[in-house]
């Protein structure tokens, strides 16, 4: 995207995608070439700061985030290990006391 | 942060050895379970773990309160209530880590639902990334709710089960099939079921099901619209 020398002149072309494939605009070249420049260096501003926003609240949740997931991970095995312990397993994501082998289990 | 990686560098040992001893006792090998209840007795500090929770909740107290003393100390006071009252006069260890999850969970899904109501004139990608914070979020705090539910439902409070000290008792060891009350007994011969069943295992999309049979189950039941922390502690 930008300015291109070509015989006659300097000429500005936007570059689009159509149909997932960049295609090349012809804006013409003077004023209103220098117009729809500065129209697409706003636009790429716009959309810079957005991304630079996103990462900026991404980076300042993340530690919590971390922090959460380990607390869920603790957790987990706790629970998990609590249950399994005081002699109960998981079948088809339903907790249920093991009643087969109950001496071994025991034991 | 750095107080959370401390807490986990210390425990890291003893909850991978856990780790290890709850798969296998998932495989279904009974052998094991005399050291997984030895770890869970002798090895105290792994529910110091609670700590993390702990630190999670202050950690988004001052992210949600900022520089706001007033609005923090009001958030403190909230979240102190929260717990003692979700949490009961006599919770078992488990409990206690279960409810300061829920605690710093019910934070977090605030801290998304106000971050969705203020985000305004921001951009779409913005607006997406809030929405499946707030999305995660409240599926986060329904898997600890349940999971707290779980427990209540299959370790109900004042029976023993094996594994499960409570504070008065050091070290309950395990109890044989003969001292194994009516209660006991009834409580482990129902198979578990329903809503508190559904959040088990954590993944991630066992957690979406969870979320998804959650607001179905509150629409057919107004009484029981959601699975509040009150409700919880109400119905125990």
């Amino acid at each position: 995207m930008g300015w291109e020398a070509r015989p006659g002149g300097i000429y500005y072309y936007r570059s689009v995608r159509v149909d997932g494939r960049i295609k090349r605009r012809y804006c013409g070249r003077g004023a209103i070439a220098a117009q729809a420049e500065w129209i697409d260096a706003q636009a790429r501003k716009r959309r810079d700061d957005d991304r630079g926003a996103l990462r900026a609240e991404q980076r300042r949740l993340e530690p919590l985030e971390k922090i959460m997931n380990d607390l869920d991970l603790v957790c987990r095995r706790m629970f998990e290990a609590t249950l399994l312990g005081a002699g109960f397993h998981q079948c088809m994501r339903t907790w249920r006391f093991r009643r087969v082998r109950r001496e071994a289990a025991e034991n | 942060v750095c107080d959370a990686k401390q807490l986990k560098t210390d425990s890291q040992p003893i909850l991978d050895e856990l780790h290890e001893l709850v798969a296998r006792a998932r495989a279904g090998d009974l052998e094991i379970l005399p050291r997984l209840r030895a770890v869970l007795d002798e090895h105290a500090e792994v529910w110091q773990c609670g700590d993390i929770a702990l630190i999670a909740r202050d950690s988004w107290i001052a992210l949600i309160a900022g520089q706001d003393l007033a609005l923090k100390e009001l958030l403190m006071r909230k979240a102190g209530a929260l717990r003692a009252e979700v949490a009961g006069p006599d919770p078992s260890p488990l409990e206690r880590l279960l409810v300061d999850r829920i605690v710093a969970c019910w934070l977090q899904a605030h801290h998304a639902d106000a971050m969705v109501a203020q985000a305004g004139g921001v951009s779409i990608r913005q607006a997406e990334f809030a929405g499946k914070r707030q999305d995660a979020a409240h599926r986060r705090y329904l898997t600890a709710i349940g999971a707290l539910a779980t427990t209540r439902k299959l370790l109900p409070a004042g029976i023993e089960a094996r594994g499960v000290a409570r504070p008065s008792q050091p070290s309950l060891g395990r109890s044989s099939g003969a001292e194994t009350s009516p209660e006991v007994a009834a409580a482990r011969d129902v198979p578990i079921a329903g809503e508190a069943a559904t959040v088990l295992p954590f993944s991630k999309n066992c957690a979406d099901e969870a979320a998804q049979r959650s607001s179905a189950k509150s629409k057919r039941s107004g009484a029981r619209s959601g699975c509040t922390a009150t409700s919880l502690h109400q119905r125990r």
